[in-house]
Order: structure tokens, then C-alpha cells, then sequence
């Protein structure tokens, strides 16, 4: 049985709590701390250069400094491959053993490729939070390259997500439905009036917008009914609607009723309360991650509704909210896998000539980008940390830190000092890190939180005036991993 | 012979007052070995009631071909695949428990494997695995480097839970390596994410100092195992249930079973991988003398249903069979097939309830007392494991 809506409380009603939420805001300068903060949580790293900017600023300023500067498409030019239409099925499945061998192992090179591609856009890209979202964004709605095999369909919806990233979640959601990638990852490519499949109908109610308790069972095969028909064209690999094994009879759908295709029950479900509470509680849980209360869910959520789902103006309220910048909230999450290596390699000014070592330590720490485990994505948080990942992660944070095993070039522009990598400089990295940091960075009380969202666990040894051995010491600290 | 209760570590002392003065000293750690089957097993086409006509009727193309079924009596059979798994089954140590289910069955994997983990009811929501609610009560006494191990890509699950020393770990002399490098450290935190690095760092250096000194002890298993990931997994476990007290409980994983689509060479593949991995990790524990301490026990979050979906695979279901295996294990047929024409709906009921197939494992296998079975389950053991039960008096 449906629950009601809620009643929602009046415009006026709403911007007084609104103004009671965002707490008095002093108009005086963030906090060094609080830039770090708001920089690690909305991006991969707070560079010194990028804290330094944000100084003069308030915190309802800083938070729009993170906010604009959106970007909807890749800077980093993808693999060539990424256009050209999918694998003949036909011929594959008529082909030799060998022949069928070599276009697998070609899927997987390009799989490899596709990877490399996103992390190299991560590690470069001018707007952290763009692919943050488009991160936050896979892990709603996922889908995986093992199952879908073309790495082309993983690549377009990669572009959706980021289109969408920071727009409105009412368009995503519609452009998620027609997604060769997820139509494929869900099997509804095979649901068709006369045998409904309902796989995309069940997730996309129970994970991707209402949740569980917000649906019936028959609201879940009127769904899959309505979506009969919403295929690929497996020659181009792009949408296609079928018009012959689609279902136009009449449903019943949250209480509505109607002969409703895919775009009506988006539309129905997008009128649900429970939807943006959802979308709410999970965005909450990546930037703020700390408890939520019912009453505070209740206004972010309305106020995300009343927006037409418009995702900045929702984040721009997480931002700018108490919990958000308290003191107590520095330090409460966990680094994804991504995070940490993106985060890392950023933070130090680390380059590395090959993505693909990123690719493979992302899968080994439990993050192989563009395969999640199911689909219901990474859960995350503490999850992240086992006896086995928190091992690996100190090892391959020992090897960053060790630069001569990543084969980094010095400094972008500047030729490669021959003398130097000869030589196997062991904290290369580091030490030319250091070098650039602004003087008053230069010294083990500033060094500290710079790196750090909080006290370190093991005390730092300060004896020791070589700060490269200190940066290492908190980098392997277990609070790294928290930010 | 008579095997004594685990008890509290509290207890031990007043425990070995009861020991035969004829047994040896310690008693042998006793390990279970849970395989979770993700993604859900179809129970109809591993377990097969081939003399039934409804089963060729529902299954049509997907029905196993009836001169491949391995018979086992004249109504069930099991899947040609599951050929390796004769061996045990001819020396009555494969038990299979038919139609394991639960009440108001659950069909997302999500919802399902979370009932399965903590054993809860349809409609409650529990924060421990079945495992840890039990170890809450009742500790297993020995000198475990951990409470429980889970090998290969795997969620703890059932050994998740307060006070649980649980270590994830993907090759154990790796895990070894690595953890020297941790410093030993105590602290306690207020911020929940930091506690939880502090505390998996505490079991990694309790774990580490434990199994180093069983890699000290263990001769290599001399055994070969296939090279597929349940292979490497029951390898892992192999080595170190040999070296000694490694953990009362390991937990593997292998799948994917949910096998929506192309379903008749997926599930073929899967069940000859779990068969010839099981087959050589009997061997092995044969060889080392373990055989009897050990209990494979097989679980997924549900079957699949009776009919044939559009695409040649079959849809989330409810009851299924499992396996237990072990030198312990008292072969042979256990609770009843599912009727293929009293359906619930579109599937199986069940009849063997996951509470008592555990309960088989709490009060037979680890040989618990009543109490320490989690409240409000009411269960009963089924009677597929030899030994004593403490506190009923009765001898299989």
C-alpha cells in the first residue's frame, strides 16, 4: 500500500527554516582548517594553492567558489575507439574460437583504456567536483562492464552522468532509462510485452529513486510493463524503442492509471516525496557523512523538490549547512579508493606516466571503476577498510611516496633532470613538493593539517628537521585515510 | 567418542573437569567452512527431481538432460557437473538438505542475503551475522589467530558483528608480509570512521602474530587445487586449517548463480568449479588427518524460480538445497524436495527453515548448548552431524 505524502510545509514557512538551517554565518574569513575541509570533502585533495584561495573567503563564499565552475564534459580526449559502433554480435557468435578469442581480448584492452581514461581525468580535471559527482553518480546507478562487454556503452553513459552531474536529477533519471549501458546491465533490452523482464523496473524503484517501502510489488510489473520496448540498436548502440514489443495496454502505477510508457513513470515516481528524501540521505552521506536528522532530511529534501531536483542548489544547502562545518565533522569519512589514489597524486603534484598502475591499485583496494560489485554500487564508508585493504593501501601509499617506482617526470613543462632519476631519488616527489610549498607551509605545526583532517594517531616524530620523512610519517598515519 | 562443549573462556577451567581422561589433551579445533553461493543457486537444476514430469514440463530447454542426471535415489538426482562431490557422497560424508527457505521470502539479493547473514525473520532488520550472535554467547575455546576469516572477494556477512575479530585477507602470506609493517598500537576513538582503522589494525596484528606462528608449524598442502577463485579460496583455507588454529570459521564466496540470462553453461561451469575445488580440498584435509574436524556448509540468499524466464535463465526465487560436507557429516537426504505442483505463487516452498539448517551447525557441529542459540529462533538441529549434543544425552 502507498504511504501518503507528506504535507508539505508552506514557502514561507520553509525559508525561515531555511535561514534557521544555514545559522547565523559570520561574514569573516574560513578558517585554515575549514578550507582543507570543505576542499578534501567536495574534491580529491586541498592543495595548498587551492586553500590559499579560498583564505579571504567566507564560508557561504567558498562554498560558491567550489560550486561554479562546473564543467558537463571530459577535458581529456577519450581512446580512439570510443566511436566506433559495437561488436558485430552476429559475426561473433558465427566466428572461430580464435577469432571470438581475439575480439574478447580487444573488449578487454579497450575496457583497460576506458579506465585509464576517466582517472586521467580525474587527476587533471580544473573541477574536482564534477567528477565527484560523476562518481557519486555511477555509484546510483550503476552498471558494469563485465556484463555489458561493449566499453563504448560504459563511455556514454559516463558522458550522461557527467552532462547531468551537477544539473537537475529529474533529467538524469530520464536519460538513465534510455541508457544503452543500464538497458543492457538490467536485461530490459530483453523485456517485452509478451515475457516482461523486470529487472530495470525493480532497481530503478527500489534503489534509484523511491526505496524499499515506497512501492508494491504490482507497481514493480507495471513498470517493467511500461518499459517493454525500451531497447538498444545493437548495430549502432544507441537507444531504440520498439515499438513492437512494447506494452501499451493500460497499468496501474502508484495509484495512477494509464496506457504509461517509460518517460510517464519517470514522471509519476518523480512526483513522490520519497524520491528526493533519497537522493537527500546519500548526498548527505558523501560530503557531510555525518548522522542526519529527520527534521533537517525534511527540509533539505522539500527544498530539492521545490527546485525541480536541481542538484547544485541541493549541495550548495549541505555546504552551507551547521553540520557540515562543525569541527566535530572533520575527519567522520572514510577515502574511497579513488579518492585516496586521485587524492594523493593531486595533493603531492605526483604525475605518473601510467594510468593503468592507478586502474589496477583502484581494483585491488575494491574499486574497479566501471565494474562496481552489483547493483546497488560500493557501499562504502567503513566497508572501504579491511585487514586486507587497509595493508594495501599503506603499501601502495609507500610506493607513491617512493616516486622512482611510478617513474615520474619531474614537473610538467620542465625537462626531466636525468642527473636526479639516475640517481633513483627516493623522495624526489616529496622534496620537490615541499620545495614549492609557500614558506610558511615549511615547518611540522603547519605541515600537520595541511595533510591531515585530524590530530595524527601515531605521534609524528618532530626531531627529525627532514620534513619529507615527516610528510611520510603522516601520510602512513591511519588518519590519512580519513578526511 | 565424546567431544567436549565449547564453552565460555571464562569457563574453561571448570571445563576440564569433564574431559576423558583418555582423550588427548586439547581438544582439535573443529572449522567451518561456509561457501556462500552468490547471486542465488538454482536449487531445481543442481538438486533434480527427474522422475517428477512437471519438473521436464516447467523447465523445458532448461531442464537437464535426464541421461546426464548422476541418480541418487529414484526421485533426485544431481546435476552431471557435481561428479567430483560422488566420492564423498558414496562415503557418506555429503549430506544435502533439501528445500532450505524462510518464511515471507524476500526476492532482492540485497534484503535476502541479509536475512540469510543474520538469520533474522522476513520483516527484521539485525546489525550481526548469525555467526556473531552465536560467538556473543559462546565462545569456541582455543587459540585462534582470529574469530573468523573470510578469503576471496567477500563480504563477511555472517561473521560481521560486535566483538567479532573478523580479517579479510586475499592470500595469507601476503596478508603476513604486509602486516609486519604495522606498528602495534592501541587507541580508542570518539569518531566512529577512526575507531574503525584502529580496530582493523588491532585485529591485523593479533591475526598476523597468531598466523605467523601457525605458518611456522603448517607443511604445504601437497594437494592440487584447480586455479579458479573457489580454488585459490579453499586452497587458502586448506593451509592454514593444517597449520592449526587459524579461525573456527572461514567464509568464501562463489558465483555469480544469479544467472538471468544463458543460464544452462554458466550454472554447469559454476557447479563443476565448486565440486573439483571441494573435491581437492576433501583430499587435502584427508591427507592432513582434518577431514573430521572440518564442515563445508553451502548458503545463498535464495533459489531460483520454477519457470524459465524470456531469456534461457531463470529469476530470483526462494527455497534451494545446500551441502554439507564433512568427515563428520552423516550422508545422505535431508528434509523434503519441494513440490513442483503446491507452489507459493511462482515458487518452491520450503521445508527445512535456514534457522534449523544452522542450528545443525551451533548445537551438532560446534556443540553448543540451547542457550547459545540466538533468542527467539526455536529451532531445531536436524540430525546430519555424529556426536553428542550436550544437555540432551543422547549418542548418534
Amino acid at each position: 500500500m502507498r504511504t501518503l505524502a507528506p504535507k508539505v510545509p508552506s514557502p514561507v514557512l520553509l525559508s525561515v527554516l531555511w535561514a534557521a538551517l544555514l545559522t547565523v554565518l559570520p561574514a569573516h574569513a574560513i578558517t585554515h582548517d575549514e578550507a582543507r575541509h570543505l576542499l578534501e570533502r567536495t574534491g580529491f585533495a586541498a592543495e595548498a594553492s587551492a586553500i590559499g584561495v579560498l583564505r579571504p573567503l567566507s564560508r557561504a563564499q567558498a562554498v560558491e567558489h567550489i560550486l561554479e565552475g562546473a564543467v558537463h564534459q571530459a577535458a581529456t580526449p577519450p581512446p580512439s575507439w570510443v566511436t566506433q559502433p559495437p561488436p558485430d554480435r552476429r559475426r561473433m557468435r558465427d566466428a572461430s574460437e580464435a577469432t571470438r578469442n581475439t575480439m574478447r581480448a580487444q573488449l578487454r584492452q579497450q575496457a583497460r583504456e576506458l579506465k585509464a581514461w576517466w582517472y586521467r581525468e580525474m587527476l587533471t580535471t580544473s573541477h574536482p567536483l564534477t567528477e565527484r559527482m560523476t562518481l557519486f553518480w555511477h555509484n546510483h546507478f550503476p552498471s558494469s562492464i563485465r556484463k555489458v562487454k561493449w566499453p563504448g556503452a560504459l563511455y556514454q553513459q559516463n558522458l550522461t552522468l557527467r552532462r547531468h552531474a551537477l544539473g537537475n536529477f529529474s533529467d538524469l533519471v530520464h536519460a538513465i532509462v534510455r541508457d544503452p549501458a543500464m538497458l543492457i546491465y538490467l536485461d530490459n533490452h530483453r523485456n517485452k510485452r509478451t515475457s516482461p523482464n523486470e529487472n530495470l523496473a525493480r532497481e530503478l524503484l527500489e534503489l534509484f529513486t523511491l526505496g524499499e517501502g515506497n512501492y508494491a510489488e504490482a507497481d514493480v510489473k507495471a513498470a517493467a510493463r511500461a518499459l517493454t520496448g525500451s531497447a538498444v540498436d545493437h548495430r549502432r548502440g544507441t537507444y531504440m524503442f520498439r515499438k513492437r514489443i512494447h506494452d501499451s495496454g493500460e497499468k496501474q502505477f502508484l495509484g495512477q492509471q494509464g496506457n504509461f510508457d517509460s518517460t510517464d513513470i519517470v514522471n509519476i515516481i518523480l512526483r513522490e516525496p520519497a524520491v528526493a528524501a533519497l537522493i537527500t540521505r546519500k548526498l548527505w552521506a558523501e560530503f557531510v557523512a555525518v548522522p542526519l536528522d529527520e527534521g533537517t532530511l525534511n527540509i533539505l529534501s522539500t527544498r530539492f523538490r521545490q527546485t525541480g531536483y536541481q542538484v547544485t542548489a541541493l549541495l550548495r544547502a549541505l555546504l552551507n549547512s551547521g553540520p557540515f562545518w562543525a569541527a566535530s565533522t572533520h575527519g567522520m569519512r572514510i577515502k574511497s579508493p579513488v579518492e585516496l589514489l586521485v587524492g594523493t597524486l593531486r595533493r603531492f603534484d605526483i604525475r605518473i606516466e601510467q594510468p593503468s598502475l592507478l586502474v589496477s591499485a583502484g581494483r585491488s583496494l575494491g574499486q574497479d571503476v566501471f565494474n562496481p560489485p552489483n547493483v546497488k554500487g560500493w557501499p562504502g564508508g567503513s566497508a572501504w577498510i579491511t585487514a586486507d585493504t587497509l595493508l594495501k593501501r599503506r603499501q601502495i601509499l609507500d610506493r607513491f611516496l617512493r616516486s622512482d617506482a611510478l617513474r615520474t617526470s619531474v614537473a610538467m613543462g620542465g625537462k626531466p633532470n636525468k642527473n636526479s632519476m639516475r640517481k633513483g631519488q627516493a623522495q624526489g616527489g616529496i622534496s620537490q613538493w615541499l620545495a614549492g610549498l609557500p614558506t610558511h607551509y615549511q615547518a611540522p605545526e603547519t605541515l600537520t593539517p595541511l595533510v591531515l583532517a585530524l590530530a595524527p594517531a601515531e605521534p609524528v616524530n618532530t626531531s627529525t628537521r627532514d620534513l619529507s620523512q615527516q610528510v611520510r610519517q603522516l601520510v602512513l598515519d591511519p588518519v590519512y585515510q580519513l578526511k | 567418542m565424546q567431544r567436549r562443549a565449547f564453552l565460555k573462556a571464562t569457563a574453561a577451567l571448570s571445563s576440564a573437569a569433564l574431559l576423558p581422561t583418555v582423550a588427548s589433551a586439547a581438544p582439535r579445533p573443529q572449522t567451518l567452512v561456509l561457501i556462500e553461493l552468490n547471486g542465488g543457486n538454482d536449487g531445481l537444476n543442481t538438486v533434480v527431481p527427474y522422475a517428477d514430469p512437471l519438473y521436464r514440463a516447467k523447465r523445458k530447454h532448461l531442464a537437464v538432460a535426464r541421461d546426464q542426471i548422476i541418480k541418487l535415489d529414484e526421485h533426485l538426482g544431481l546435476h552431471p557437473s557435481l561428479q567430483p562431490l560422488m566420492q564423498p557422497w558414496a562415503a557418506g560424508e555429503l549430506g544435502i538438505v533439501l528445500g532450505v527457505g524462510y518464511e515471507r521470502p524476500n526476492r532482492s539479493h540485497f534484503r535476502s542475503i541479509e536475512i540469510w547473514d543474520t538469520a533474522s525473520t522476513s520483516s527484521a532488520y539485525l546489525d550481526n551475522g548469525w555467526v556473531a550472535q552465536v560467538f556473543a554467547a559462546a565462545q569456541p575455546v582455543g587459540n585462534y589467530a582470529a574469530d573468523a576469516i573470510v578469503l576471496g572477494r567477500s563480504e563477511p556477512g555472517p561473521v560481521a558483528g560486535a566483538g567479532m575479530r573478523t580479517i579479510v585477507m586475499q592470500d595469507p602470506q601476503r596478508f603476513l608480509r604486509e602486516a609486519k609493517h604495522l606498528r602495534t598500537q592501541s587507541a580508542k576513538s570518539s569518531n566512529p570512521a577512526l575507531a574503525h582503522l584502529l580496530g582493523v589494525r588491532a585485529d591485523i596484528r593479533t591475526a598476523a602474530d597468531g598466523l605467523s606462528r601457525i605458518a611456522t608449524r603448517a607443511k604445504p598442502v601437497a594437494q592440487r587445487f584447480p586455479r579458479t577463485a573457489i580454488g585459490k579460496q579453499l586452497e587458502q583455507a586448506a593451509m592454514l586449517i593444517h597449520g592449526g588454529a587459524a579461525a573456527p570459521v572461514f567464509k568464501l564466496t562463489h558465483g555469480s548463480f544469479d544467472t538471468h540470462a544463458g543460464q544452462q553453461r554458466m550454472h554447469a561451469r559454476l557447479l563443476k568449479e565448486l565440486a573439483e575445488a571441494i573435491a581437492a580440498f576433501r583430499q587435502a584435509m584427508r591427507s592432513a588427518g582434518r577431514w573430521g574436524d572440518v564442515l563445508i556448509a553451502t548458503y545463498a540468499e535464495f533459489g531460483r524460480r520454477v519457470a524459465v524466464n524470456g531469456s534461457g535463465g531463470t529469476d530470483h526465487g526462494t527455497a534451494a538445497p545446500h551441502l554439507l560436507l564433512g568427515g563428520r557429516v552423516r550422508g545422505g537426504l535431508y528434509g523434503a524436495q519441494p513440490s513442483l505442483k503446491d507452489l507459493d505463487g511462482d515458487d518452491l516452498k520450503f521445508s527445512v527453515s535456514m534457522r534449523d539448517y544452522y542450528t545443525s551447525v551451533v548445537r551438532e557441529w560446534w556443540q553448543l548448548p540451547a542457550a547459545a542459540l540466538p533468542s527467539g529462533w526455536r529451532s531445531q538441529p536436524l540430525g546430519v552431524l555424529s556426536g553428542a549434543i550436550p544437555g540432551d544425552g543422547s549418542v548418534w
